[in-house]
Formats: structure tokens, C-alpha cells, sequence
């Protein structure tokens, strides 16, 4: 079982913005499409662990964390079970986002089942 | 030893003036009923020495502790300086959606060193203050960049209290409002958090 890291700031950008992309620049919508789903998947296919490390950035919006994460489940159709188990968050500078992404994702699962 | 009595050579000075008056004392002046002995028990003489250690010992970490709490305390004014900047920016209804955030990191940073800061002294933690102060600034940041996904525009129509469009975030007057409580609570608890600083 291998790693796959992703670095926001480095591999998608120093400053992130909005939820939307036409609602600015370095949206969570294109990080989940661009970056975030396509590795998410890579990591599921071969059973790798998937780090994400969020530091680094001038800070993060809370809809674009929403967008990123919430729309793993609630866009791209990823189950809340596959996501605990391949996603590792890395938050040294504000280490209370791992609990928001997780307060993110259990809102985005109980909508699914909801609807 | 040379730089131990450099150190202390106030403390040195002031022993040795005081034992001169002292002398001077007993030796010009005869108090009635008084008298003054010529030979020192030596016990005695042990005891005024660890009256003078523990006085001066206690006297340095008073001070020691004061100018610690005098620093942290001069840099929660800064953050409280920071905290005004921060909601001057948002006051009118409108901020850039990078900048909202990225205030709101730096003064949940600001406040996690002050933390760390007192944790890394021998002071009281002030633990809930701090948990209290991290929660107003993290509802201050949902506040602030939470906008409504699509099926929540849907429902929620046109009336919604807050919007982004070209990165630039719109706040309604309510939302305002509603910041600008949440502001006045995070300033009130900041000073709580300097007065309690003051009083430990």
C-alpha cells in the first residue's frame, strides 16, 4: 500500500478562493475536479493512502473546503466510508480543519442518504 | 562568579548599604529598654542570610513573571488591534473572498501562539478562554466565506445573506449584523483573556 501526497499550496494554489468557479479564481470546484478526484481515484484504484496537506496556504474559505470535500460525496459520488479510509489530512497550522473536512463530509453523506 | 556578582551587584549594593545603616545604627544611637548584642549566634546569623536569599529569590520571580505576563499581554493588544482592522474590512458588506479567510487564519495563528506562549511558562492555561476565542473566530470565518451551494440557491432563492461573485464576497445587512456581534464578542473575550492574564 503506497502513498499518494498532495501539497494544496504547491500543486494547486498559495491563495485558495471561493466555492465556485464562477465565483473566482482557485475555487474548491476546480481543486476537486482537477486535482483532488482524479488523484482521490488513483488512490482508490490502488488501495494507496491519499495525504492531503492543507498548510502552507494564506487560509482556507469554509465553502472552498465544502466544495472540495463535501463534493467528493455530494458531486462526484464517492462513499463516506472510502473517503475516511484513504484520505489522511495534514493541518499543522490550523489543526482544527481536520474536524471541519470531517463535519463537511458526515453533512454531505446524510444529505445523500436524505435524498 | 564574575558574572554571577555583575548580575547581582544591586542586590550586593543594597545588602551592604543596609548592613551599614544597620551598624551605624547600633553603634550612634542607644534606644532605651534595648540593647544591642555584641556576639552573633551564628544560627541567627544563618537565619538573616535566608531572609535575605529567599527575599531577594522571591522579590526576582515576581518581576521574572511580571514582564512575561507584560509581554503576553501587550501582544493580545495587538491582536486586538488586528481583530478591529479585521472587521473594519468587513463592516461595509463587502471583502475579497481570499482576504476574508486568510484574516481569519492569521488570527486563529495569533491566538494559538499566544497559547502556546503561556503553556510554554508557568502560568495558569487559560484553556477555556482560548477554546472560546478559537470557536468566535472560526464562526466568524463560516460567517464570512460560507456561501450557499447550488441546491441551497435553489431553495433559499434570492434572499440570500451572503454572495461571491469575481472573488468579491457580499454580505446582507443582517449578515453584517450578525459579524459585527460576533466581533464585539471575540474583542470582549480577548480582554478577558488580558484582565485574568493580569490577575494570575
Amino acid at each position: 500500500m503506497g502513498t499518494i501526497k498532495i501539497k494544496i499550496s504547491k500543486e494547486f494554489s498559495e491563495a485558495p478562493g471561493p466555492r465556485y468557479v464562477i465565483e473566482g479564481g482557485a475555487s474548491g470546484e476546480l481543486f476537486r475536479k482537477s486535482v483532488l478526484s482524479p488523484k482521490f481515484r488513483e488512490a482508490l484504484a490502488g488501495s494507496h493512502k491519499l495525504v492531503i496537506d492543507l498548510d502552507g496556504t494564506a487560509g482556507y474559505g469554509t465553502s472552498f473546503l465544502e466544495e472540495s470535500f463535501g463534493g467528493l460525496i455530494r458531486e462526484e459520488g464517492f462513499s463516506m466510508e472510502d473517503i475516511i479510509k484513504t484520505i489522511e489530512i495534514i493541518s499543522v497550522e490550523e489543526p482544527y480543519l481536520k474536524d471541519d473536512i470531517h463535519e463537511y463530509l458526515t453533512k454531505a453523506a446524510n444529505a445523500e442518504l436524505v435524498a | 562568579m564574575l558574572n554571577w556578582l555583575h548580575k547581582h551587584k544591586f542586590h550586593l549594593l543594597f545588602i551592604a548599604f543596609s548592613l551599614c545603616i544597620g551598624f551605624c545604627i547600633g553603634k550612634f544611637t542607644s534606644v532605651p529598654y534595648f540593647e544591642v548584642e555584641k556576639k552573633w549566634n551564628i544560627l541567627t546569623l544563618l537565619q538573616v542570610f535566608c531572609t535575605l536569599f529567599i527575599g531577594i529569590y522571591v522579590a526576582g520571580k515576581i518581576q521574572k513573571n511580571k514582564t512575561e505576563k507584560d509581554l503576553l499581554i501587550k501582544r493580545i493588544d495587538s491582536i486586538l488591534e488586528f481583530v478591529d482592522e479585521c472587521y473594519t474590512s468587513v463592516s461595509d458588506g463587502e471583502i475579497e473572498y481570499s482576504e476574508a479567510a486568510s484574516r481569519m487564519k492569521r488570527a486563529s495563528q495569533m491566538v494559538t501562539n499566544i497559547q502556546q506562549a503561556i503553556s510554554t511558562l508557568n502560568l495558569p492555561n487559560h484553556s477555556n478562554e482560548f477554546v472560546e476565542i478559537l470557536g468566535l473566530v472560526r464562526e466568524i470565518r463560516d460567517l464570512t466565506t460560507n456561501t450557499p451551494n447550488n441546491l441551497q440557491k435553489q431553495v433559499k432563492g434570492s434572499n440570500l445573506p451572503i454572495e461571491v461573485q469575481d472573488g468579491i464576497v457580499t454580505l446582507a445587512n443582517e449578515r453584517v449584523n450578525v459579524v459585527s456581534m460576533k466581533y464585539d464578542s471575540l474583542k470582549h473575550k480577548l480582554l478577558m483573556l488580558q484582565l485574568s492574564l493580569n490577575q494570575s
